[in-house]
């Protein structure tokens, strides 16, 4: 057999660098659940065209991580249950909003949850209060241990366990409203549901991807994965293929270039995206198809 | 007489306070083919809708099957494909399965039952070689077909249909009479809005003309009398007895504000034996192809 090269010795060290630190393996675990969530609910937030929903649910925790501060002290458990919560009024008004929406439902939703992220933003701004905003705007992985990871996986566990349950339903509700209705499902249950779902998936990511990066990270992946699927279950395969792929980049940039673990994550996803862009146009115009839809 | 599958009775539906349809009264017996008509906006997609329960009732009473609107699956409900957001990632067998959800029941996956139905109603409008074909790939005939095997693979006792001919080739068109006569003699209702009034009066038992109110119902003979149809169409609108069949007329400069769009159909009720429907109207002159004047109303857009 022949001697392993020098450089293949290297690439090895540095490959397995992150793994030996015991440190950094709640956050592999971490990642591995938020792709799994993120790359589960994703898809079918491109598909209903909800990435506004779930950039308002992200910015409308705020309040609630505030609240658990105020309640519990600032351990991450608290302010993990005060998001909880936050998540869940926050999915149940969006749904009671969009059905009476006077104003237009975008503009609804952009006046409520500006308003409860101001008002998260006034709770955490007090004096005396030790939040650091920045952890919960753009995250925290490298804070996150092995008590977070359990919580991550419990609500993760649930959001995917209800995702396989009904996604029979899930998906004639998004396909077509007009045929759930006809076949007598409950429509509006269905689509609170799925807010709620991902209002506890944004809670599950909230802390490794933060606020403000949480829809890149939804939405980027399933837009990648259906760019070159052609069903739905392969769309969410990929799409949490897409995600867990762009953690693991994420985490060796983290660990070697000490970028924000956030920053770190998304951006390969943009790049998976952008790889993906251009190779379906290529092989379209291959095939004289024009792309238009 | 069979019980009725469908009764309506001084049916109102309003959106908002303006007044979409009103006094429809009728009965629907099984296996009838009903075609629905009258001008754009004269409330066939409400009537459609009102039955399925898609839409509010604000006066009157429908009954289903013995059951208020919406309370019944055996209703199945054939949409206008423009409302459909055809880039989603299915397959046409996906689509087709899903008018299964409600026999398969919650938290279970479909079974070879609902293979085998899927497969049945794929078979009986001649897309089988398209089960696993993306629906974004689909013409407009092929989607139409697919939206009619969903109606099927529901296996429902009435079928409504808001407007499945729009915009489709002869093959697709003939395609779909004949799925419908097929479900008519096995004893399925089957109720579809139409623009075709030569088609309505070919191939449907009973006629239903309605303009924001219900102006006939009954043979289409009877339905579609010069009186009834200058009733629902308008003072645009003229009757012609000419030698070879009965020309209507319609003239845009007459109408609101002359667009195509707004064009009543054209028909010819048979003249002598076997001769072929001649259509034509004061929109010919102005570049309309008499294709674009019967079959063209509804296909933009919603």
């Amino acid at each position: 057999m022949a001697a392993v090269p020098e450089w293949a010795g290297a690439l090895g060290d540095w490959l397995a660098g992150p793994w030996q630190a015991a440190f950094m393996l709640p956050k592999f675990a971490a990642v591995a659940i938020l792709a799994a969530v993120c790359g589960v609910v994703g898809p079918f937030l491109m598909l209903r065209r909800m990435a506004f929903f779930g950039d308002a649910l992200a910015h409308a925790i705020l309040p609630g991580v505030a609240i658990g501060y105020y309640a519990g002290g600032p351990s991450a458990g608290a302010m993990f249950g005060g998001a909880l919560g936050a998540a869940l009024v926050a999915a149940l008004g969006i749904s009671a909003i969009r059905r009476r929406a006077d104003v237009g439902e975008d503009s609804a939703i952009g006046i409520v949850f500006a308003a409860m992220f101001a008002l998260g933003i006034a709770l955490i701004s007090r004096r005396g209060v030790r939040i650091d905003l920045s952890h919960i705007l753009i995250g925290q992985l490298l804070a996150v241990g092995w008590a977070d990871v359990l919580r991550m996986a419990v609500v993760g566990g649930g959001v995917l366990a209800v995702m396989a349950l009904l996604y029979k339903e899930l998906v004639i509700a998004s396909f077509d409203s007009v045929l759930a209705t006809t076949l007598r499902l409950p429509t509006a249950k269905l689509d609170a549901l799925l807010l709620v779902l991902l209002a506890l998936t944004i809670v599950v990511g909230l802390q490794a991807v933060g606020v403000v990066l949480m829809v890149a990270f939804l939405i980027t992946p399933a837009a990648t994965a259906y760019l070159v699927t052609d069903r739905l279950p392969s769309m969410i395969l990929v799409s949490v293929g897409v995600a867990a792929l762009s953690g693991l980049i994420g985490l060796y940039l983290t660990y070697y270039a000490s970028i924000a673990a956030s920053a770190a994550i998304v951006l390969p996803c943009t790049l998976c995206f952008g790889a993906a862009f251009v190779w379906t146009g290529v092989t379209r115009r291959g095939r004289g198809d024009s792309g238009v839809m | 007489m069979s019980t009725p599958i469908l009764t309506v009775e001084d049916l109102t539906v309003r959106y908002g306070t303006r007044v979409a349809l009103s006094g429809v009264t009728l009965t629907v017996d099984p296996g009838r083919r009903v075609a629905v008509v009258g001008p754009n906006g004269s409330g066939k997609s409400t009537f459609l809708k009102a039955i399925v329960g898609l839409v509010e009732i604000n006066g009157g009473r429908i009954t289903v099957h013995d059951h208020a609107p919406g309370q019944d699956r055996c209703v199945a409900y054939v949409p206008q494909r423009a409302g459909l957001d055809w880039r989603f990632p299915v397959t046409v067998e996906d689509v087709v399965l899903m008018a299964r959800a409600h026999r398969v029941g919650w938290l279970r996956r479909p079974g070879t039952a609902d293979h085998a139905a899927v497969d049945a109603a794929l078979s009986a409008v001649g897309i089988t070689d398209l089960a696993h074909r993306r629906i974004r790939d689909l013409s407009g005939g092929q989607q139409q077909r697919m939206l009619i095997a969903r109606a099927l693979a529901q296996e429902a006792r009435l079928v409504l249909m808001d407007e499945p001919l729009n915009n489709l080739d002869q093959g697709s068109a003939e395609t779909i009479v004949d799925v419908m006569d097929n479900l008519a003699a096995n004893g399925v209702a089957v109720l579809v809005a139409l623009h075709d009034l030569a088609l309505a009066e070919a191939r449907f038992d009973t006629v239903l003309l309605v303009s924001g109110r219900m102006i006939a119902y009954g043979p289409p003979s009877e339905a579609l009398s010069e009186r009834n149809l200058i009733t629902a169409y308008g003072a645009g609108l003229q009757v012609v007895d000419g030698t070879d069949g009965r020309r209507v007329v319609s003239d845009p400069g007459c109408c609101d504000d002359g667009h195509a769009a707004h064009l009543p159909p054209v028909v010819v009720h048979g003249g002598a034996a076997g001769l072929p429907s001649v259509g034509w109207t004061a929109g010919d002159a102005a570049g309309l192809s008499g294709e674009s004047v019967t079959r063209g109303h509804g296909g933009r857009r919603a």
